[in-house]
């Protein structure tokens, strides 16, 4: 990022001689504050590093898991203790020597090390318990270590486990969410789509100071599982995606607990958002509040069992919805400057004509012109959008002409 | 003072393991051992390795065992087991909490669902113990033919831990 900024400045400063903005002089040491050339490593050393923290982990795990009957149980957890701890303070001394991203990827072993002394444990006693468990046991210890550092690898690392337990919860039927789940088919979607809301709305509260990388992770994470239930909402009522499960579905507590957490999160995010005009900051919170409302009614729609044209008319909505949720990253990305929204945005628009193009709504011809009114709308917003810019662009010129 | 506290994070990490083993650990010394039978067995954790997946003749468990009320899926079992021919088979259950008889023993689990057998009505409920992987060194995982029983360490309220694996009498592996 910081080498972007630094190539753009000089485009610009560029300009602002050319236009009598400033001197040679001026441009040339404003330049000067930025230099591109190093900056250029930063972000393959981040890279680097966590990577090499990940596989240093994932080797130490299968060190562990080959099973050394000949150590006694005792040397074993203990050695994994040793090496976790050795970790966290040679990552802590690594960032006091001025190394602070090969410093993040050595507390990523450590932090990965907690899992695998759990995982040890399991085997040592022949645990068979659920998953879920040790991914929450792993996650609770780990977060508020990685904030109280604070460290933002560690910080991504407790949050991927924490993203790792609730799938286990929502597609185990033994844990409290998984067997609420189970009772109707299309529940497990909502609880996906209301993870991600979950997940982006923290991503949002990170804001863009320290915790950018982790405002990052967290986004992306939440508009991929958002899009990805979105997209499997867009099959409901279709007999061969939704086989009916036997019963009548009981109500779902937990699922609509977590949907007014979701509501609450985004509302709280909204006051995070990049400042800018009131319209625009409220625009992306009433999209995404649309959306509790639209998970709240598939949830009634799929609780009350109801018939297969109302479960379609919902199908129909969802396919405009994450339509709409797409344009909106896309619009908000460029005007935020989130290059991620953008791409998710694209891709998103994307999936969704597939998914449409596989559910074929009806005939060939209708889904041509489908995908006709859709692509006639999209160039007409792309036309519309246009002119604004180049009306902003005629407005700004003016100012500057009078001034 | 923020480097303090997450040292002090980090130890209570190390805490939290050595404490869970030193329980468990205690747990298993004070827990009653019996040996059960075992019809079937079989693959690879990513964290843990490779394991035995046991089917005990126990995880079958007849309706006509159960007092009261017939078990849902998820609902918490309490099994009494009598010793019989060498190994400790079912003799009651419930889904409260069981007072066992002075031979019997006392094993805690989960109903799993039916077991169906074709053109019958299920008269048994299976039920998962939390002792159906047996972890073993890397390429041990398909155990030799022969009587497999596993020796199984029960606390007080009837909480199970596998201890070991035996072929035709002997440990395995």
């Amino acid at each position: 990022m910081a080498d972007r900024f630094g190539s753009r400045l000089r485009v610009e400063a560029e300009r602002w001689v050319r236009d009598g903005l400033l001197t040679s002089a001026q441009a040339e040491r404003i330049v000067a504050r930025h230099p591109a050339s190093p900056a250029w490593f930063t972000r393959p050393i981040a890279i680097f590093s966590i990577l090499g923290g990940a596989l240093i982990a994932a080797a130490i795990a299968l060190f562990v898991a080959h099973n050394w009957h000949e150590i006694p149980r005792g040397a074993k957890l203990g050695g994994v203790i040793v090496l976790l701890l050795a970790a966290h303070l040679s990552g802590l001394a690594l960032r006091a020597r001025g190394y602070p991203k090969a410093g993040e990827g050595v507390l990523v072993v450590g932090g990965s090390l907690l899992m695998v002394g759990i995982a040890l444990i399991g085997q040592i006693y022949n645990l068979s318990g659920r998953e879920s468990d040790a991914l929450l046991l792993w996650w609770a210890l780990l977060l508020p270590a990685a904030y109280a550092l604070p460290s933002v690898a560690l910080v991504v690392l407790a949050w991927a486990g924490v993203a790792a337990w609730y799938w286990e919860l929502a597609f185990d039927r033994t844990t409290w969410l998984g067997a609420e789940l189970h009772s109707a088919s299309g529940f497990t979607a909502v609880a996906i789509a209301t993870g991600g809301l979950l997940a982006w709305a923290l991503g949002v509260l990170h804001g863009d100071g320290g915790y950018r990388r982790a405002r990052q992770f967290l986004e992306q994470l939440g508009l991929l599982a958002l899009a990805g239930a979105l997209v499997a909402l867009g099959f409901l009522g279709r007999d061969t995606w939704w086989p009916v499960a036997g019963g009548a579905p009981g109500r779902p507590a937990a699922l609509l607990a977590l949907l007014l957490l979701a509501a609450v999160a985004v509302a709280v995010a909204a006051f995070r958002l990049p400042a800018d005009g009131a319209t625009a900051r409220t625009g992306l919170p009433a999209a995404l509040f649309l959306l509790v409302l639209y998970l709240l009614a598939v949830v009634g729609a799929l609780a009350a069992r109801a018939p297969q044209t109302t479960l379609r008319a919902l199908a129909y909505a969802d396919w405009a919805l994450l339509f709409a949720v797409s344009l909106a990253l896309i619009l908000y990305g460029a005007r935020w400057d989130r290059t991620s929204w953008i791409n998710w945005g694209v891709v998103f628009v994307g999936v969704n004509a597939v998914a449409r193009y596989v559910d074929l709504f009806g005939t060939m011809l209708q889904t041509s012109a489908l995908f006709f009114v859709t692509g006639v709308f999209v160039l007409a917003l792309g036309w519309a959008l246009e002119k604004l810019r180049r009306r902003m662009t005629a407005q700004a010129a003016t100012v500057r002409g009078s001034a | 003072m923020r480097r303090r506290l997450f040292v002090a994070l980090v130890v209570v990490h190390a805490l939290v393991l050595a404490g869970w083993a030193a329980s468990l650990e205690l747990t298993l010394t004070r827990a009653q051992t019996v040996r059960l039978a075992i019809v079937q067995r079989d693959p690879r954790d990513l964290l843990r390795g490779d394991y035995v997946w046991l089917n005990y003749r126990i995880s079958e468990v007849p309706l006509a065992a159960f007092s009261g009320r017939r078990p849902e899926y998820g609902d918490r079992v309490w099994v009494a087991l009598a010793p019989k021919d060498g190994v400790w088979q079912v003799a009651g259950a419930s889904l409260a909490p069981l007072e066992p008889a002075i031979d019997q023993r006392l094993i805690t689990g989960r109903m799993r669902g039916f077991v169906y057998r074709p053109r019958a009505q299920p008269d048994h409920v299976r039920v998962a113990y939390g002792i159906e992987r047996y972890y073993v060194p890397e390429g041990k995982g398909t155990a030799p033919r022969g009587t497999l029983e596993a020796e199984v360490a029960l606390a007080d309220d009837g909480r199970p831990f596998l201890t070991r694996i035996f072929v035709d009498g002997r440990p395995y592996p």
